[in-house]
């Protein structure tokens, strides 16, 4: 089923999809978008969001194994780099898309506006892309001390970008939803889920294709069974945060706050909630790996797919929560629910985004060596025979 | 240097639009463009009902969300207290748009989001902007808030006023005469 041709039709479609997509936004504008005066962030903002979250989540979940020197993640290193660097760029490409003039970036660096959380995003994540780079450049090289010593910055790097994104909505005094602490932090939850359902299915298709000499079995155990186990464990830490958000939200009916959350609970929002953020994100992965052999890998591929597609649309619900509420000037005056939805346009280019993913990373595949095997100086030997976990 | 700022009596606003009709022409807009609009609220039941009306538009605050968010100082606050935009510094990334709490800008066509520039062309030159100039009913006064004979100054000391959202903390410069 799985192999490099399947891999490279899969991606080519999807980017097929992304350029109709774009090409769409670049000539309509805003008018291709499903946003409007007063809801302007949508499901670009969300996918740009989603993308670098991923690339996030795999910095920082790689980093156990050549960071934090815990032996078992070793084997995942390269590949999620290659992974963060992929997601990386394709979250640049959605964002140049969203922007109205995205040359006029180029004021980040002759006019900053220190005070804005957008100016701190770019400067933190181009630097988080020198980084990778670098890193990837050394690691390629067999410069594993330096490379190792740029997988701190770029981990400390991943956190500071990561969580400074979330800082673009939580700064918004304008929208109670958002404002505050917890998106910052949320955020930085979400990407380490995602991150973990990205290797999931990246190391069970690599599995599946043979593509790599390394073990994927350390002591009985196989990578994507460890993977797993973590993803219970942030699928149980998401639902933590997401539900005293909404409890506390709904609680004392704070003004705004009150009104985004039940959008979320029984608005317009609320089948995407229930589906997407729920059923999909938590619910149906947590039984598939809770249940009897659930780390078996083909369970975690499973249950990694579906909370990869959960976590898209909890960053579009989120995004969409924070502004649908319509703001009151009048005393008296009722809020109603805005309406905004995700366009064609943009579904293109989240599925494009999607598709560059897989192709960067298969391009890189085969022209790099993405095997750790050859690597290991330590003494204990990690060739154990592959066996189903 | 005047220090400009803005009451609006809503009180004596009849709804008619001449404000937002007048600011489309001067500033050539779009017809469905406007910097400025009129918040409208009907209450009661026939006969007993009322309708209150709010001009709303860019409040020009102190300490202006827009200004503070924006990545290339596109937005930025003038020293006679406008907020203003340098259209070719801006990104269009529309973070203006989410963190102003009072709806105060729209997209155009090229992608900038725009807003009331409280025309400096008149202000400058002691005149009233066409929003105020053509109003019937002297529903908006701009002025010289460092003027102490400017006639904003006196409506400010003959009225009790409020300013709109003061929770959010953004120290807006128009005023409203409190009914």
């Amino acid at each position: 089923m799985f192999n490099r041709k399947t891999g490279l039709i899969i991606a080519g479609i999807l980017i097929v999809f992304g350029l109709v997509g774009a090409l769409n936004i670049l000539i309509h504008g805003e008018h291709a978008m499903g946003t409007n005066n007063k809801v302007p962030w949508g499901a670009m903002i969300a996918g740009y969001v989603f993308f670098v979250g991923a690339s996030a989540g795999l910095s920082i979940v790689s980093s156990l194994g050549h960071v934090f020197k815990i032996e078992r993640f070793e084997v995942i290193g390269k590949r999620a780099l290659v992974g963060g660097i992929a997601t990386l760029l394709m979250g640049f490409v959605v964002i140049a898309l969203e922007l109205g003039k995205p040359f006029n970036m180029i004021y980040i660096l002759f006019s900053p506006g220190i005070s804005s959380a957008i100016f701190w995003m770019g400067a933190l994540y181009g630097t988080l892309l020198v980084l990778l780079l670098a890193e990837f450049y050394f690691v390629i090289k067999g410069k594993h001390a330096i490379a190792s010593t740029i997988g701190i910055f770029v981990v400390i790097a991943d956190v500071a970008a990561h969580s400074n994104l979330g800082a673009v909505f939580g700064n918004s005094v304008a929208r109670s939803f958002w404002n505050g602490p917890f998106i910052p932090i949320y955020l930085i939850v979400l990407a380490i889920l995602l991150g973990l359902g990205v290797l999931a299915v990246m190391f069970y298709i690599i599995d599946k294709t043979n593509a790599t000499k390394d073990s994927l079995v350390y002591r009985n155990e196989h990578i994507v069974s460890i993977i797993g186990k973590l993803m219970a464990l942030f699928i149980v830490i998401s639902f933590f945060f997401m539900f005293w958000k909404l409890f506390t939200s709904t609680y004392g009916a704070a003004p705004g706050q009150y009104e985004a959350a039940m959008a979320l609970l029984a608005g317009p929002l609320s089948f995407n909630f229930w589906v997407f953020d729920v059923l999909l994100m938590m619910v149906i992965p947590f039984i598939l790996l809770m249940t009897k052999n659930g780390f078996q890998p083909q369970r975690v591929f499973l249950a990694g797919i579906l909370t990869i597609i959960g976590n898209l649309f909890v960053r579009i619900d989120l995004v969409f929560a924070g502004e649908i509420v319509e703001f009151t000037f009048l005393p008296g005056q009722e809020s109603q629910y805005l309406h905004a939805f995700v366009s064609w346009s943009e579904w293109g280019v989240l599925l494009g985004a999607i598709g560059g993913s897989i192709l960067i990373y298969l391009l890189a595949e085969k022209y790099f060596n993405l095997d750790e095997e050859h690597e290991h100086h330590h003494g204990e030997s990690k060739a154990n025979k592959p066996v189903e976990a | 240097m005047a220090r400009y700022g803005l009451v609006i009596d809503d009180s004596k606003c009849t709804g008619c639009t001449a404000c937002t009709i007048a600011c489309q022409l001067h500033n050539n807009l779009e017809p469905e463009m406007t910097y400025n609009r009129l918040e409208i609220l009907e209450t009661g039941t026939y006969p007993n009902v009322k309708m209150d009306i709010m001009p709303m538009q860019c409040m020009h605050c102190d300490n202006a969300p827009c200004v503070s968010v924006c990545p290339t100082q596109a937005t930025y606050k003038r020293e006679d207290g406008i907020v203003a935009i340098d259209y070719d510094k801006c990104i269009g990334c529309k973070y203006c748009m989410t963190a102003c709490p009072y709806d105060a800008r729209k997209l155009n066509e090229e992608r900038v989001p725009v807003k009331c520039r409280w025309c400096p062309e008149y202000l400058e030159k002691g005149e009233q902007p066409p929003c105020a100039a053509t109003c019937m009913n002297d529903v908006r006064v701009f002025g010289d808030l460092d003027d102490p004979n400017s006639k904003i100054n006196k409506i400010l000391a003959e009225n009790e006023v409020v300013s709109l959202l003061p929770e959010k903390g953004t120290k807006p410069s128009i005023f409203y005469v409190k009914k």
